[in-house]
């Protein structure tokens, strides 16, 4: 980040520089050309010599220096943008391809995906377009289900929870099955929640209140504090930002609500409810740095980073990209598989199959745990396994 | 963060190398005025006649005319380039670094400008524009490179070599720079087309005008080429039937992409495929091979699947295991349970489904339930 600021001061003044530079030498070149059209004019006057002409024209380009502050300004222009140079190798990596494959991606597949991603994003204009010039032949499917998804999407963003509330409604049946009750409970009532809070702000404590008597009723017993939250608010309608319920007035509400909304939309419809393109894209932009380096590293000892069949090291995405609950046997570091998988111990750790039978060799002899002083017999172990999530 | 990490080398390289290039021309443009103000010293040190004077100051007056042009020209684009640098950095500072677990928020600020990239480089490039408009990312997308781009590539796919040589001829300096190959390909294409249509008298001369320049440099190609008149198109024999396949024309576009890939300094590859190469393999596991993987992992779809194919596994040597309950991430805090079946849930999770159960637990994903008693705490490091 700081790197960034300090390249963009630079190129601050390399624009001001270049400014400066192109308005001062493009004087100084019209200057120089007036002078000689003015030579040219005395010489072809009737009696003049040619040499005074000569003469008086380089007395007055060296007075003025004209050349010399052309080529001043220059170097000025030179130096900036030189600053600014290193200030980018400072930032950037040097080569951001050392670490491809040399494998090309299916292009056809990544039109698909990214049409899907288009559409997903509610960027229909140009899904449209790219879905043309890319020659995509199902775009009607791709775009269908979020047609619909973006329609109510705008509303909410204009205000409007209307849409969203019927939309829960029809599909009630459909989200309890997929989501459980409580959960599809929660989502309605949010969006009545902020529906009063709407109604509060724009036309009265009254018209709120009448709201919640209509409405509320089905969540008394879930959602009882947060209802008594909602009322507690009627009476700070004045000045809500000084209240204790500042918090219900962040317009932030709205989005958190489009993109709740979106999220179960996108569950229903079988999808990702984050776009797998740019996951897939924020993830590469984690891995990189690493990977680049790691690239450059096993270069330099004559390691082949390119043709591995697994990468070489951990990268650690963060909470956001594990999808898979993923065991790794401390005792091998491998990953568990159906074939190897993880061994509880009597004394409660966890090793992969292959390694407890290395170290049990044979099923009644009893073994110490790696991790314990506790024994174990391979008979008094048993397979564990992590639910899909 | 530490120095050169970032990984938006293109964002900048490309109207950073400009800029520098431009104002090196400017340099030459500034070096011109002064050897033409010297010729006005030199003039004045010497005796010459009315008519050798007006001559001089007459062939000053034009040279200074022409330079005058030529540095409003560079000056129009160091402008737009110092801009564009300038612009970009600050997209740069203003976007930030990811905050920790926001990476996917924080690449939905850069999204729209790799996916413009990626169309310009594919060709699409109505929807580029379009993209680039909607969302006003001009400035950090490059679309003035391969307008320009985008003629001679329609002309290639029509098999006409004539915007792409004009091209060569417009960048000659630099394409010898980086040691091109293009205008000799190019050259031989038409060549070919020659030799195809049994034009063969053409053929020797455009040889003899086009090719033998070159002949220092690809020897070996241009015998290759010149052969190609004894066998003529639809050869069998393979070093020469290999000149007259159709899909030279495919390779021409592509080598003509490279070179103008190089010649501005861009890298080979799209932003979307490297960062697509090195998320993919991060995130590859084998369990979103799996029937019923998350469908929340990119890798659970089968496009992604396809798009995965040749790259690596991720690796990973510390467990990392999550319950399908809560979803939360089990650790030494929220330690997991084993069920006497072998299933694993959170504590967490195997806590509030007691509660709410007189102490009883039942596994979703196999409905064996047991007394919470009866369940194992795992040691897992």
């Amino acid at each position: 980040m700081e790197n960034f600021e300090v390249a963009l001061k630079e190129a601050e003044k390399v624009a001001k520089r270049q400014r400066a530079c192109a308005s001062k030498s493009a004087d100084s070149l019209n200057k120089l050309i007036l002078e000689v059209t003015e030579a040219r004019k005395q010489l072809s006057a009737p009696g003049a010599g040619v040499s005074d002409v000569f003469n008086a024209l380089e007395g007055r380009l060296s007075k003025g220096d004209v050349v010399k502050d052309i080529a001043d300004n220059t170097k000025e222009l030179h130096g900036a943008v030189n600053k600014l140079g290193k200030a980018v190798d400072k930032a950037f990596v040097q080569d951001i391809c050392a670490a491809l494959r040399p494998v090309q991606l299916d292009e056809g597949i990544l039109d698909q995906v990214i049409a899907e991603h288009l559409y997903q994003q509610g960027n229909f204009t140009v899904g449209d377009t790219f879905v043309q010039e890319a020659g995509i032949g199902n775009a009607a499917a791709l775009k269908k289900p979020y047609t619909a998804m973006h329609a109510v999407l705008e509303q909410i963003i204009a205000r409007n929870l209307e849409p969203a509330l019927r939309w829960a409604k029809e599909h009630q049946a459909q989200l309890t099955a997929s989501n459980g009750e409580a959960a599809v409970h929660a989502f309605e009532f949010r969006l009545h929640q902020l529906q009063f809070l709407h109604c509060l702000q724009s036309s009265g404590p009254a018209k709120a209140l009448e709201y919640a008597r209509a409405n509320f009723g089905p969540y008394q017993e879930s959602e009882m504090a947060e209802i008594q939250r909602l009322m507690g608010c009627l009476c700070f309608v004045r000045r809500p930002g000084a209240s204790p319920y500042a918090d219900l007035m962040a317009p932030s509400l709205w989005s958190d609500v489009a993109r709740e909304f979106s999220r179960q939309c996108c569950g229903l419809l079988g999808q990702a409810c984050e776009s797998p393109l740019l996951v897939a894209v924020a993830a590469g932009s984690l891995a990189l740095p690493t990977l680049l380096k790691l690239a450059t590293l096993m270069a330099g000892q004559n390691q082949d980073f390119l043709t591995c069949n697994q990468l070489p090291v951990e990268l650690e995405l963060g909470r956001q990209f594990v999808f898979h609950s993923v065991f790794a046997c401390p005792v091998s570091r491998e990953q568990s598989t159906p074939d190897n998988s993880p061994m509880l111990l009597p004394c409660g750790h966890v090793l992969c199959k292959v390694s407890l039978q290395k170290i049990a060799k044979g099923t009644v002899r009893p073994f110490k745990c790696p991790y314990c002083p506790a024994e174990a017999t391979l008979n008094n172990c048993r397979a564990i396994f992590f639910p899909d999530i | 963060m530490t120095s050169n990490d970032s990984i938006e080398t293109p964002l900048l390289r490309v109207p950073f190398e400009s800029l520098r290039r431009t104002t090196r021309e400017r340099k030459y443009v500034i070096d011109e005025v002064q050897s033409v103000v010297s010729t006005l010293h030199e003039a004045s040190t010497r005796p010459c006649s009315r008519d050798e004077g007006e001559k001089t100051l007459d062939g000053v007056l034009q040279r200074l005319e022409g330079l005058k042009r030529k540095l409003h020209e560079t000056t129009k684009v160091e402008e737009v380039e110092a801009r564009r640098c300038k612009a970009r950095l600050e997209h740069l500072v203003s976007i930030g670094l990811p905050e920790k677990d926001e990476a996917t928020k924080w690449n939905d600020k850069r999204m729209d400008r790799i996916l413009a990239d990626y169309m310009l480089r594919r060709g699409y490039h109505r929807s580029a524009t379009q993209l680039a408009r909607e969302r006003q990312i001009e400035d950090l997308v490059d679309v003035h490179i391969f307008a320009e781009a985008h003629a001679i590539l329609e002309g290639l796919a029509r098999q006409d070599c004539s915007a792409a040589l004009q091209w060569c001829a417009q960048h000659r300096t630099r394409l010898r720079k980086i040691r091109s190959k293009l205008e000799f390909t190019l050259r031989i294409q038409e060549f070919v087309e020659l030799v195809r249509q049994e034009r063969m008298l053409e053929a020797i001369a455009y040889s003899r005008q086009h090719l033998s320049p070159w002949s220092d440099l690809y020897q070996a190609d241009l015998q290759r080429a010149l052969a190609a008149l004894a066998f003529r198109a639809g050869t069998a024999c393979k070093p020469y039937a290999a000149l007259f396949e159709e899909g030279a024309w495919k390779e021409l576009a592509e080598l003509f992409r490279k070179d103008l890939y190089r010649l501005h300094s861009m890298p080979l590859d799209s932003q979307l495929s490297i960062h697509l190469q090195a998320g993919l393999s991060a995130l590859k596991t084998p369990q979103s091979y799996s029937s019923t993987s998350n469908k929340e992992d990119p890798l659970s779809t089968e496009k992604f699947q396809k798009l995965a194919e040749q790259l690596p596994w991720s690796k990973h040597v510390h467990s990392k295991l999550i319950c399908a309950i809560t979803r939360d991430l089990m650790n030494e805090h929220n330690p997991p349970m084993v069920l006497p079946n072998g299933a694993v849930y959170s504590q967490k999770a195997v806590q509030m489904m007691a509660a709410k159960n007189h102490g009883i637990f039942t596994c979703p994903k196999t409905g064996v339930s047991c007394d919470v008693n009866d369940l194992r705490r795992a040691y897992i490091s």
